[in-house]
């Protein structure tokens, strides 16, 4: 028991060895390339509106120059707001991989134009329920959809997003998007889907 | 073994660090400099639209800042992911070469049986070309209760909830087989026994005894916890204290640290 | 005078039990042998003045196939089958191979239902204690079972789990919902009725209450209820998540799945609200405890090996360690009464199908078959496993016994799941 037990030891230091060189080389390619592009691609005038914004929180001093103080008319209804800036993109759902709960270059650039509106709206909240796809089981699924909820949750409160105004709720796969057994729906299914809740 | 791995993920997380660290100073860099652009803009002309691009960069600099260490988080989080993969594989592998050795000891058994039964035949019959090597001195013929039978039967008893049994059974299992690989396990399920009965003082003694005769055992920090906790309820408090302090010191990586690490906090003793 | 009355009372039972000893002890063979046990339809002659003899079409469904049902099933009896158009007597009953003869007499008294049931050995004589059971039409059913479990004690010694019931998770009236049924599928109520998600039942181990879990407030909550859907309390932990709760045994404690910052971990609470205690404390998630029979050990699920394994660890959260090897997602264990099977969710090439694991040996082997089959929970006699399957294309609730063999199908409408067995026998 003993011995297996360093014998394990051992070989998992090899193996992890072997995964660490990888893992940094392709980090340093990926990074400056992939989120960056992706976010100026889909929202170009939210950034930049939002960015204005985060340099207020930071720089005190140009609070008052803002050139373009933007008067985008939302939906007061709750429905219709989420509707609003779903279609627009404004606000987007991180999308994961299969039993996984780490955000791919896709997720993280959904979160980051999430951040970017709620920077710029801070009177609203924002609910994160985390989902999966049917296949695992319930209970473990719904263990699996807390933590999606909460990387989401993670990743935006990194980005300045007060962690006051972040909530998780996880449904595993108790409420799905999409119906069907196939890879479409599975990964419909597969999300933290982000809420806009009531005014602060 | 698993806690063993923790240092890792945290020499993980600093390699995995070292892209981004630099990445991050040189934008702090850029963002002071641009400060100071900026601010000398504004003292000599109010150039507007200077203003408005060099703020804007300050933004976008900003905001990469932000997402390189929300990036430096989730990667962190895949790097996790891939440990615990890593890990299960070698349990799995470990679970293979367990079952293979314990089918092996039970092959060499049914040999040595064989062996056992061949051996009074041989003297009697001139025609024995084929000699059987006795393995050693043969023992009884007919063995008595294979140890690991008995090992069984007291930790059914144990499930029943027939802890009585349950202790003499794992006992003899002990006196049968002390060198045995389940003979740490035994004198544990002994001490973890008593511990059920709420008989705290003779479960003290026993899991001490596990510490002792087994210093190595996979089971010495769940037997020292639960010698501590055996302390606790019966309002030794002090020496409950040391017991915990001393785990959370000797097996720091042990999931029963952090057991001992909650139980001080409840008694308002805080550790580091 | 008194006193000898009351030795009297007490000294009857014990001769009647006397008596059922002797009457095993005719053919010894016969206690591990299958009983027959020949049960004609109900009398149509009246008895007892003043009472009405049922119609034989009022009892069959809600009385008298539920009784013979139970006794198919008991493991003990098998039904001797009788000619139609002859009187039951003991010869006749003897020539089918009977060793028991039940003879029941039902009437109708107002809107009860008065029913006598007598037992006779092959010799004629009466082994069950005189007694007459009332009850409305609804409760026919009951009635039924009580009878078959008396039956069963009387002759094997055993008590029977026909007054067992099991708690599932229902979306039939368009929302899931906590229900009830009998072991046998019959008598299904709606417990809860929050119109949100409300699931995973779990019954404490005096069959009086569950706890389950439902969004009643927006979050997920462990909520505490009573058999007839009262006395409903929410237990609060400040943590997220609180799924898969599940009553100790032996105290008062409920084990169920806690999380702060994403990290879903075991906890213990007790069943009013306080004493949290955390058990595990890894950065991976743990889901899915339950409780060893003994109370001693608690086993769960982890994705500490980067797929999701069963584990078991003694009650304090000491002594961690892996059960499961074999299926790359495995999930839902549970213990058999007797401590020494864990049944589980496992995943072989794709599929869920129920593993049971023997934790004296370490041995394991699969039961069920098509489709997916999910969430087992054991009987309190050990003997059945209830489950979920989608064979049918939906999810429904199946009864089969341990060995896999007997599949029964125990709902139909709209989709059931998350069956859990009551603990206590009768």
């Amino acid at each position: 028991m003993k011995n297996t037990m360093m014998k394990s030891f051992t070989v998992g230091l090899i193996l992890i060895a072997m995964a660490l060189i990888p893992a940094c080389r392709s980090s340093r390619k990926a990074k400056p390339t992939t989120p960056t592009t992706t976010v100026t691609e889909t929202v170009p005038d939210v950034s930049a509106t939002a960015a204005t914004e985060t340099v207020v929180d930071t720089q005190t001093d140009f609070v008052r120059e803002d050139p373009r103080p933007t008067t985008e008319e939302l939906p007061t209804d709750l429905d219709a707001l989420n509707r609003y800036v779903q279609e627009r993109g404004h606000v987007r759902d991180a999308f994961f991989g299969y039993d996984e709960s780490a955000l791919s270059a896709d997720a993280q650039a959904a979160l980051t134009s999430s951040a970017n509106w709620l920077r710029s709206n801070p009177q609203y909240n924002l609910l994160i329920e985390g989902h999966t796809d049917e296949r695992g089981t319930e209970q473990y699924n719904l263990a699996l959809g807390d933590r999606r909820a909460n990387t989401a949750r993670q990743f935006l409160t990194a980005l300045g997003i007060d962690g006051n105004r972040l909530r998780t709720v996880s449904y595993g796969e108790e409420r799905p998007f999409a119906t069907g057994s196939n890879e479409s729906a599975w990964s419909q299914n597969r999300r933290a889907h982000l809420v806009i809740v009531g005014t602060r | 073994m698993r806690s063993r791995f923790l240092p890792l993920v945290t020499l993980f997380a600093l390699l995995g660090g070292c892209a981004s660290t630099g990445d991050v100073a040189r934008l702090q860099n850029q963002v002071a400099e641009l400060q100071e652009e900026l601010a000398g803009l504004k003292r000599t002309t109010a150039a507007k639209e200077e203003v408005q691009n060099v703020n804007q960069r300050i933004a976008e600099q900003t905001e990469q800042l932000l997402r390189s260490s929300a990036t430096l988080v989730s990667k962190v989080d895949q790097m996790e992911e891939r440990i615990q993969n890593t890990q299960g594989t070698i349990e799995q592998t470990n679970y293979r070469i367990d079952r293979m050795a314990q089918q092996m000891t039970q092959f060499q058994r049914d040999l040595e049986l064989l062996g056992a039964r061949v051996q009074p035949a041989a003297p009697g019959s001139p025609s024995s070309e084929i000699t059987v090597p006795a393995p050693g001195p043969v023992v009884s013929a007919v063995p008595s209760e294979n140890p690991v039978d008995v090992y069984q039967a007291a930790y059914r008893d144990y499930q029943r909830g027939n802890f009585d049994l349950a202790i003499s059974g794992f006992r003899d299992f002990i006196t049968q087989s002390p060198n045995s690989d389940l003979a740490d396990n035994a004198a544990y399920w002994i001490g973890e026994s008593l511990f059920s009965q709420q008989k705290y003082p003779e479960a003290i003694a026993q899991f001490d005894s596990v510490v002792t005769q087994y210093p190595r055992s996979d089971k010495v920090p769940g037997a020292l916890l639960k010698k501590g906790f055996s302390y606790l309820n019966i309002n030794e408090r002090a020496q409950g204290i040391v017991q915990l302090q001393y785990v959370v010191h000797e097996h720091p990586n042990a999931p029963e640290a952090a057991l001992a690490r909650q139980r001080l906090r409840q008694l308002g003793i805080e550790t580091r | 005078m008194k006193k000898i009355l009351a030795v009297l009372s007490f000294a009857l039972p014990a001769l009647l039990s006397a008596q059922t000893d002797v009457t095993v002890t005719i053919d010894p063979s016969q206690a591990s042998q299958i009983v027959r046990i020949a049960v004609p339809f109900p009398d149509s002659v009246p008895k007892t003045a003043g009472a009405t003899v049922a119609a034989s079409e009022e009892i069959r469904e809600p009385f008298f196939a539920p009784l013979t049902r139970d006794l198919a099933y008991s493991d003990a009896f098998a039904i001797a089958p009788l000619p139609p158009g002859i009187a039951p007597t003991i010869e006749v009953a003897k020539r089918a191979g009977a060793h028991y003869l039940l003879k029941i007499n039902v009437f109708r008294e107002g809107p009860d239902y008065l029913v006598d049931p007598e037992l006779l050995d092959m010799t004629g004589a009466s082994v069950l204690k005189p007694q007459r059971y009332r009850s409305p039409r609804a409760a026919l059913t009951r009635t039924a079972h009580t009878i078959a479990n008396n039956i069963l004690r009387i002759v094997r010694g055993t008590p029977g789990i026909f007054m067992t019931r099991i708690a599932f998770a229902s979306n039939r009236t368009g929302n899931w919902e906590i229900w009830l049924m009998d072991w046998d599928g019959a008598n299904q109520t709606q417990i809860t009725n929050h119109g949100v998600i409300s699931i995973l039942p779990s019954w404490a181990p005096d069959n009086e209450r569950m706890v389950y879990t439902s969004w009643l407030k927006g979050t997920s909550d462990m909520w505490i209820i009573n058999r007839r859907g009262g006395g409903r309390i929410r237990l609060h932990t400040g943590l997220n998540l609180n799924t898969s709760a599940t009553f100790s045994p032996v105290n008062n404690d409920i084990a169920f799945v806690g999380s702060t910052n994403g990290n879903p971990d075991i906890y213990l609470i007790n069943d009013a609200g306080g004493n949290i205690r955390r058990l595990t404390s890894t950065g991976s998630i743990e889901s899915t405890p339950e409780w060893s029979p003994n109370g001693r050990q608690i086993s769960f699920t982890s994705g500490r090996s980067g797929t999701p394994q069963i584990y078991v660890m003694d009650a304090e959260g000491t002594n961690v360690r892996r059960i499961s090897f074999e299926g790359d997602w495995n999930d839902d264990a549970t213990w058999s009464p007797d401590g020494e099977r864990i049944a589980y969710t496992s995943r072989v090439r794709g599929r869920f199908q129920i593993r049971i694991h023997n934790t004296v040996t370490g041995e394991t082997r699969i039961v069920a078959g098509e489709g997916s089959n999910e969430q087992p929970s054991w009987s309190p006699d050990g003997r059945w496993i209830t489950f979920q399957s989608n064979r049918g294309g939906k999810w429904q609730i199946y009864r089969m016994r341990a060995d896999g063999t007997d599949l029964l199908p125990l709902t139909s409408q709209g989709e059931n799941k998350e069956p859990d067995w009551s603990k206590k026998l009768e």
